[in-house]
């Protein structure tokens, strides 16, 4: 028994208490367990930090209870070797100990002998306590989220953005031109037609903004300059895309990355009932199921009196029941991605009133039509 | 050879688009039919020309989906 161990030791000495520390801290956090190990249990804390700013409770509690699933899933986890006194029955004793520090704790019969961590280390006793590990502390996206529609630097995509003239829409992306009349190490902001290219008044160089106008952005939140657009075609004409770039101006720092999601990694091409996600300036994170990915339709823009067409667009709903909205006004140039996979297959720019259903030009179309590839 | 579901839909939009409350014609491959959205009227002539195009996307089965026309985002 270690309390018995612990009569029959001579006292425990500071220098005694710090080797015991250091031999279970190379033991324990070196060696025993790969670095992979924690990454479940890491992804499953960075979501629910996530989601703490932006959901509902009870979407909250899943998502906890999602956690505490990975948490009892995963391998006993020691992330930290310290020194204290003991503890027991929830009082601090006056007997020193080397405290390891675990995610949780696991039964003693399903550990394998490497695994168990012993109760006394050169004669000091051993206390083992449950407290979750330490993060680094930085601009989380539950920031950018809550932010949204403030002036965000770096940049980001899912926030605030327009022309200084133009409807207010979102940042989808970042990319780089395929244009060879273009520099190569240009960085160009993505979002769409209807945001960027001012109803087809757009000239090159016009100011793009962060916030956007309708956010109270003004010339001071300038972030770029019109690019190019994929001109949209009213009448009777068919649009495959709604989408325009902007060049961001040297000195405007971005990360590539969407709010809340993260960075995109490829492209993908939607299929039906996949499920995907978006964060936008209105609705900010939401996920979605792809219903239709072949869809055309008509639509009467507000400020329009001539109807537009678009062809073979994504129609996306909200996934129930987490979700009664997938986008609204304000969310256009929203990158939509595979929820899961984070690969882009859309680019958000229409939707109902009551965001019951959006539409989403293809990622290919948009990325071949205005010459660009996402960063 | 028979039409693909994806040809059927193109030639559907194209005739059927924009009439008697139609704003929306799409695919649902699981169902193997095409989707058709409309915006509820009192129009009379509505279930006609949804009668017509049952016919016209024959062999594929129609369903049809009240909804709201979209707005630009």
């Amino acid at each position: 028994m270690a309390t018995g161990s612990l009569q029959n030791e001579p006292p425990v000495t500071r220098e005694r208490l710090a080797q015991a520390k250091d031999v279970l801290s190379r033991e324990l956090l070196s060696a025993r367990f790969p670095a992979a190990a924690h990454l479940p249990m890491l992804h499953a804390i960075r979501q629910v930090s996530l989601m703490s700013m932006t959901c509902p409770p009870e979407l909250m509690e899943q998502e906890t209870l999602r956690v505490h699933a990975v948490l009892r899933d995963a391998p006993p986890l020691v992330h930290a070797v310290g020194v204290g006194r003991k503890i027991s029955g929830g009082q601090r004793t006056a007997t020193p100990a080397v405290r390891i520090y675990v995610t949780h704790k696991v039964e003693a019969r399903r550990l394998a002998a490497s695994e168990k961590i012993p109760e006394m280390v050169n004669g000091v006793p051993t206390d083992v306590i449950v407290a979750p590990p330490a993060l680094f502390l930085q601009q989380s996206s539950s920031t950018c989220t809550q932010n949204r529609t403030s002036s965000i630097r770096p940049l980001i995509g899912g926030i605030s953005t327009s022309h200084t003239a133009g409807d207010t829409g979102t940042i989808g992306y970042f990319c780089t031109s395929t244009d060879p009349n273009d520099s190569a190490s240009d960085v160009f902001v993505l979002s769409n037609c209807h945001i960027y290219g001012n109803w087809e008044a757009a000239q090159i160089g016009d100011d793009l903004l962060q916030p956007g106008a309708g956010d109270g952005g003004n010339r001071a939140g300038r972030i770029a300059g019109f690019q190019r657009e994929v001109t949209l075609l009213f009448g009777g004409a068919q649009n495959e895309v709604d989408a325009a770039i902007g060049k961001l101006d040297g000195g405007i720092g971005y990360k590539a990355e969407i709010c809340s999601i993260g960075r995109v990694s490829g492209t993908a091409q939607a299929a039906e009932d996949d499920e995907v996600a978006k964060h936008g300036r209105t609705t900010g994170y939401t996920e979605g199921v792809v219903d239709d990915e072949l869809i055309d339709f008509i639509m009467l823009p507000n400020n329009s009196n001539s109807y537009i067409q678009f062809r073979n667009q994504m129609r996306i709903i909200p996934r129930s029941p987490d979700y009664t909205a997938i986008a609204k006004e304000g969310d256009s140039g929203s990158l939509v991605v595979k929820k899961n996979e984070h690969e882009a297959t859309g680019l958000l720019h229409s939707a109902a009133i009551d965001g019951s259903y959006a539409y989403a030009s293809h990622i290919d179309k948009v990325l071949s039509q205005l010459r660009i590839a996402l960063l | 050879m028979a039409e693909t579901l994806e040809a059927v839909k193109d030639r559907i939009s194209e005739q059927y688009l924009g009439k008697a409350g139609i704003h929306a014609v799409g695919i649902r491959r699981s169902a193997n039919s095409i989707t058709v959205y409309i915006q509820p009227t009192n129009d009379s002539t509505q279930q006609d020309t949804l009668e017509s195009l049952r016919r016209d996307a024959s062999p594929y089965g129609v369903v049809t989906r009240d909804a709201v026309p979209a707005k630009f985002a």
